[in-house]
């Protein structure tokens, strides 16, 4: 398992580093030039912050129901990585949008939904820190709620009128930029499965350390 | 004649909303080509500073899985330590 991980981290790093290469060979947007770019790690980034955010809620529904401490711990470390992979897109729009839109930040629904929905997650980790006991229950109806978000963030640019781009932009890539954004998607799913691995270890190694804690009191 | 000045007047009328609504704009202030010059933001730095963002982003959370990671070791080495000091059970007496 360690090796798996340690693995996934090198080819992402590796992927990573070859990314830039990747980007600068994809052809330029003819409207927005050369700030489009910052799309293919802008939008995997999302996308990993979608897949994240359904594994905290659905991992959190399953602790919720079976009161499992894998779901628990698997939930816990989900809902951080939202935070992680949240904060690149939520940082990486704003310098796009100033060059396109004109302005950092735009109070419209894509945007909006999607800094609730992040601190929705922020307000998870902070449950899970300073809630004390039972407070892995509450964050997991957070989690839940968290997730909730993300069809809403997914479809707003289709549903209300938005200066973001819409969902049609990805599937009518043209070839070229094409193969750069999924290599960035690869590369983005392969590090979030190492840090998920990771996290989920840390977990396990707290959940033990607490019961050494226990044992020493008990006794 | 008369056709005229009615033809005038209405004219003047479909005009006047057009009018109006030019003058509730806000005044166009002609561009001041030094201004205008400053306003170009560059798109490379930007790009740049966009991918060195998440460079920071994942570096920065790699570091602190490590340290996190490694306080948990330490202290789960310290409890074992203390678990194994502890004098065992005594024998029991036939």
């Amino acid at each position: 398992m360690k090796m798996m991980m340690n693995l996934a981290l090198l080819a992402a790093a590796l992927m990573f580093a070859a990314a830039p290469w990747m980007i600068m060979r994809a052809p330029q947007e003819a409207t927005m030039g050369l700030i489009q770019k910052i799309f293919y790690f802008h939008v995997p980034a999302a996308f990993v912050m979608f897949i994240t955010a359904f594994v905290s809620g659905i991992a959190g529904g399953v602790y919720l129901f079976r009161r499992s401490a894998r779901a628990d711990r698997i939930s816990a470390a989900a809902g951080e990585l939202v935070v992680i992979f949240g904060a690149i897109v939520l940082l990486t729009g704003p310098i796009w949008a100033r060059k396109a839109w004109g302005v950092w930040w735009q109070w419209d629904a894509r945007l909006t939904i999607t800094l609730v929905m992040w601190l929705i997650f922020v307000a998870f980790l902070l449950l899970r820190k300073y809630g004390g006991p039972g407070s892995e229950t509450l964050s997991s109806a957070v989690a839940l709620f968290g997730m909730a978000n993300v069809p809403f963030v997914y479809w707003s640019v289709n549903i209300w009128r938005t200066v973001h781009p819409s969902t049609n932009v990805v599937p009518s890539l043209q070839p070229g930029m094409r193969e750069a954004f999924w290599f960035c998607v690869v590369a983005y799913l392969l590090l979030y499965a190492a840090f998920l691995a990771a996290r989920v270890k840390l977990e396990e190694q707290r959940g033990a350390l607490d019961e050494l804690h226990f044992e020493i009191g008990a006794d | 004649m008369q056709i005229l000045k009615t033809a005038a007047a209405l004219l003047c009328a479909a005009l006047a909303p057009a009018v109006l609504l030019a003058q509730q704009t806000d005044d166009f202030v002609p561009v001041d080509p030094a201004e205008h010059g400053l306003e170009q933001l560059p798109a490379a730095p930007m790009v740049m500073a966009a991918y060195a963002i998440v460079w920071l982003i994942l570096i920065g959370y790699v570091w602190s899985l490590r340290r996190r990671q490694a306080r948990v070791e330490l202290e789960m080495a310290a409890l074992r330590s203390r678990i194994n000091e502890r004098p065992g059970p005594e024998p029991r007496q036939p």
